[in-house]
């Protein structure tokens, strides 16, 4: 037989090689003991199945069990080792053994591709899930724990706080969440709202506006931003975010995560303008529901912009908010159908209005 | 008895790596994350066949499915606690729960060493002869209750010895065929050593961080030895702080150039390094070492301590 190779053969007894003979064929390898072949002695079979091919450096390891205790090892230039290596490969039909035999930039872009799919997804479905699984009862359990808390160190002006309550009940604002008003005594042009119902309104943007129906405005859109539960959304948001980041990234790099947040910064800041925007909207739409004409909101921006420190146009796209002439320019174009309507006066309001004044 | 200078290198590359990496990537996110313990079976394949002593490979003989079902009972063991622990603080039992999961950790980290130590060890081979671990669970677990004990009482200053003790330990109940590896390093040396490093990095404003690092590293390797009969093998390190800085500052600026992207060739010139800067040396005969070793199939031991994240500690 002309085919029979020399190789160090391991026998898992003990650590040495030990000479050894080998010949191949299409079912596995054959190995004799010595260095000489010997019709008469035991001839070890060893089925491919049951054998794995490695190369390390440059030396090629057969090893002839799943333990891996029996092996031989040969040179990588023998004249045989291509065709060994052949056989092996046609063993290798796994997927993973298909892409590894792949090149790096297919694989990189399989994986890009991935990835910006996981985050689609986790994007998606975690605030999907979220918003159909807190009712509007917990927001608002959860919404006054906050409002407590919130309200810790703050001066709240009870009388104008009662007022400001009436005026709110004299109008339709939401039908899932209790609304509930509270003035803080604040020199600063201000007013936000809180998950499940709670606005708070600092008496500085009182104090800039000139009719009630503006402050009508003001409840209109801080309502919408309660009704349409944004806070609950952007929580969701950075949630999906923070799971991806630890789930996905954390386990190439640190690096990775830098990016993905400050790319994730760049869009939250996208996110919150359009919130923005659809609450001055539904704010809008709360407006005519209540026989007021929606052009307050036009005014009400009027006045926090007289009132906030100028802002160049290039920063607008930086900021969190629209710029205002951006959202001025919006509730214009909303109130354009309602041109010619008229909306009566509303004495209840007014007379509210006054008593705040 | 014959004197002999052994070799120990890292003949991986990190291209190879790469594409490991990115087919682990691939197959893992797929399969939303069920792939992982293959994957692991191929990175740690990778790496044992690429280190290379005295021309013979090391070899991982794990598999992906002996991992993939300790990776379920661990998966279920802890999901069913942190539930407990999650419905007792719901139930304004945060005290209960709490001290019910630090309780739990204390008394699983240690069976999760022991396990990953015993299914790593036992799927090790070098020139088909396994290695293994033969330490005791329960005087692992009263090793590490005691450190822990005494590590808080001390707040914290035990420390060191509660790491020598338990390196000891790992260390000295290793084999391979019947040759069995010791340490000798002590509590007392590793903590001067530590206050050391850290007065000294501070007053050289971190410079010293690096020869610190080296000291640590010396303080591992030259404490590591093999002893079969009467024949040893005796490890040196041989990297200055000056290697380290080098290490360190190259590896920094390749992860920052390329976003993360050179890990994997950070991995490698790491794991080469290390590698390179230990001098073997003794009158062991490897040619004469003997099977003795089981096998041992249950890795859940080794999934417990990659969900708790804290790897394979030595």
């Amino acid at each position: 037989m002309d085919n029979i190779q020399q190789v160090d053969f391991f026998d898992g007894l003990q650590a040495g090689p030990k000479l050894a003979l080998m010949y191949f064929n299409a079912e596995g390898i054959s190995i004799q003991l010595g260095a000489y072949w010997d019709k008469e002695a035991t001839v070890l079979f060893f089925p491919y199945k049951q054998c794995n091919i490695q190369q390390t450096g440059n030396k090629l390891f057969v090893f002839l069990n799943k333990n891996a205790t029996n092996y031989i090892s040969f040179s990588v230039d023998a004249n045989f080792a291509d065709d060994l290596k052949q056989k092996f490969n046609q063993k290798d039909q796994s997927f993973a053994g298909s892409l590894l035999k792949m090149n790096v930039f297919s694989l990189l872009l399989m994986v890009v591709v991935l990835l910006a799919g996981v985050y689609w997804g986790i994007s998606t479905i975690v605030p999907w899930a979220g918003l159909k699984l807190i009712k509007p009862s917990t927001e608002t359990e959860l919404g006054e724990k906050m409002y407590q808390s919130m309200m810790q160190g703050e001066t709240i002006d009870h009388h104008k706080t009662k007022l400001l309550q009436e005026f709110a009940r004299s109008m339709q604002l939401s039908k899932t969440y209790p609304i509930k008003l509270t003035v803080v005594i604040n020199k600063e042009v201000n007013a936000y709202a809180i998950p499940g119902g709670n606005i708070v309104v600092y008496s500085g943007i009182l104090k800039a506006m000139k009719s009630p129906d503006e402050l009508a405005a003001l409840l209109g859109h801080e309502t919408a931003h309660i009704n349409d539960r944004h806070s609950l959304r952007s929580i969701l948001r950075s949630a999906a975010t923070g799971l991806i980041v630890s789930v996905v990234l954390n386990d190439i790099s640190g690096i990775f995560s830098i990016v993905v947040e400050n790319a994730e910064g760049l869009r939250t800041m996208h996110f919150s303008r359009g919130i923005e925007k659809s609450a001055d909207e539904e704010g809008m739409k709360i407006l005519v529901k209540n026989n007021i004409h929606p052009l307050a909101m036009k005014r009400l921006m009027e006045r926090l912009k007289e009132n906030s420190p100028e802002m160049p146009e290039i920063l607008s796209f930086m900021q969190s908010h629209p710029a205002t002439d951006e959202r001025i320019k919006h509730a214009n174009e909303f109130a354009v159908p309602y041109k010619n309507s008229s909306f009566a006066p509303n004495p209840v309001l007014d007379s509210i209005w006054t008593a705040l004044k | 008895m014959e004197y002999n200078k052994y070799s120990l290198v890292f003949k991986g590359s990190g291209f190879e790596y790469f594409k490991i990496l990115l087919v682990n990537m691939i197959l893992t996110t797929i399969t939303l994350g069920l792939y992982y313990p293959w994957a692991k079976a191929r990175t740690l394949h990778y790496f044992y066949g690429n280190t290379v002593f005295n021309e013979q490979p090391f070899i991982f003989t794990g598999t992906g499915s002996q991992m993939f079902k300790g990776f379920i009972k661990a998966f279920l063991l802890l999901v069913s606690v942190y539930g407990l622990v999650i419905y007792l603080t719901l139930n304004e039992q945060e005290l209960v729960g709490l001290s019910l999961l630090y309780i739990f950790l204390l008394f699983i980290i240690p069976l999760a060493i022991h396990g990953s130590y015993r299914y790593r060890f036992a799927k090790t081979i070098w020139s088909g002869i396994r290695f293994g671990y033969m330490g005791n669970k329960w005087e692992l677990l009263m090793l590490c209750i005691k450190g822990t004990f005494l590590t808080i009482v001390t707040i914290g200053i035990y420390g060191a010895w509660f790491a020598m003790n338990l390196r000891r330990y790992l260390l000295c109940n290793i084999k391979v065929g019947d040759a069995r590896f010791s340490y000798k390093g002590v509590g007392g040396e590793y903590f001067w050593l530590n206050v050391k490093g850290y007065l000294l990095s501070i007053f050289t404003f971190g410079i010293y961080f690096f020869w610190w690092q080296k000291d640590l590293f010396a303080y591992f390797i030259n404490n590591l030895r093999l002893t079969k009969g009467d024949q040893t093998m005796l490890l040196k390190s041989r990297a200055t702080g000056g290697d380290f800085l080098a290490l360190i500052m190259v590896n920094l600026l390749l992860f920052v150039f390329t976003l993360g992207l050179a890990t994997p060739w950070i991995v490698v010139r790491s794991m080469r390094f290390l590698l390179a800067n230990m001098v073997l040396d003794g009158t062991i005969a490897f040619n004469e070492l003997r099977q003795t070793q089981e096998n041992f199939d249950d890795a859940t031991g080794e999934d417990i301590a990659d969900f708790l994240d804290f790897g394979f500690i030595i």
